[in-house]
């Protein structure tokens, strides 16, 4: 697919994903502002790296709310880390479910707690599809950007004729 | 407090341990012409600051490099208020201005920062406006006029400006 093509597929996942309710459409629009030329892949980059951060604090609260004495002390990185970086990307469903999870476990009730790492858990996946979808478009267009340019004069081959994005 | 002349970068600490916050803030200070070096903890921050006790020799970051530093507060071990009090517990980071940052909106946390020191609590997540305030709170230099080396060699040693106490001489250079 061409570049325009797939920038507006990408525009309007992301409006989907707004009017969802999902996603705080400033929030985000701030993330994709700071991609540079010299850092194309910086939202990709974010996307994924808040997959994986989400991933593991979610492994880590399962474990530590599945033991039979819950140490809620342990919880609080794992969900501080979570509430942060949904907060940063504009996650806001999940943002908002880790706000009960923090009620929950300052309350230190285990079943609360539970529920509510449920509720985190199930808004987690709900968004990573859709981010995921978001990262593949996103490294698409680079690939395109930042091929070297074939239709001028000069026949394009080598790293020096490397179209900077 | 940490001067500044008019050219150079404001230079900002960035202490979270969040790896996404982390790289946004970094962007954002980027985007804004900052300087910024990022570490993942209090304790980390410690050390390039050169103030943890067993690396003392050869910090990261030399003390009047940095102009400011930007700390979240909920980490673990040392937490944003922890590494407040212990910079301003040290006479040679004293002076430089900490600025606290947070998701939560905890009015007792903020009150006790500003209490001990802080020079601004920001709520997370941060945006270009809250970034900009941080310049705000570094105090440019005072113009060195350049009226030939020997007077600017005067100035660069003349007590009051303090710079001679706050700056680590190198070993091996002798000051003239």
């Amino acid at each position: 697919m061409a570049l325009p093509g797939l920038k507006q597929q990408l525009q309007h996942l992301i409006e989907s994903m707004v009017n969802e309710g999902i996603l705080v459409e400033q929030q985000f629009a701030q993330v994709q502002e700071l991609k540079t030329s010299d850092n194309p892949n910086f939202v990709s980059q974010i996307l994924n790296d808040f997959c994986d951060g989400a991933e593991t604090s979610i492994t880590n609260l399962n474990k530590f709310l599945g033991e039979e004495q819950v140490e809620f002390d342990k919880l609080d990185t794992s969900i501080h880390l979570l509430k942060g970086s949904s907060s940063s990307i504009g996650a806001y469903q999940m943002r908002l479910a880790t706000v009960d999870l923090v009620k929950a476990v300052d309350e230190k009730d285990k079943e609360r707690s539970l529920e509510a790492l449920k509720k985190v858990t199930h808004e987690y996946l709900r968004i990573q599809y859709k981010l995921q979808t978001i990262i593949q478009l996103e490294n698409k267009m680079y690939d395109i950007e930042s091929k070297p340019l074939l239709h001028d004069g000069n026949c394009a081959a080598g790293p020096s004729y490397t179209k900077d994005i | 407090m940490a001067e500044l002349s008019p050219e150079v970068p404001v230079h900002v600490l960035v202490v979270d341990d969040c790896l996404v916050d982390r790289k946004i803030v970094d962007k954002l200070l980027k985007a804004s012409a900052f300087k910024v070096t990022t570490v993942e903890s209090g304790k980390k921050a410690l050390e390039v600051l050169g103030m943890e006790e067993e690396k003392l020799d050869k910090p990261s970051v030399k003390d009047h490099d940095v102009n400011i530093i930007l700390t979240d507060y909920c980490m673990p071990e040392m937490n944003g208020h922890d590494l407040l009090v212990a910079l301003k517990e040290d006479s040679r980071m004293k002076s430089i201005p900490v600025v606290i940052m947070s998701s939560e909106f905890n009015p007792q946390r903020i009150s006790r920062c500003l209490t001990d020191g802080a020079q601004e609590f920001l709520q997370k997540p941060l945006k270009v406006k809250d970034l900009e305030k941080l310049r705000s709170y570094v105090k440019p230099a005072v113009p060195v006029p350049k009226v030939g080396t020997k007077r600017k060699a005067l100035v660069d040693l003349m007590p009051e400006s303090n710079e001679a106490e706050r700056r680590p001489c190198p070993a091996g250079v002798a000051v003239a």
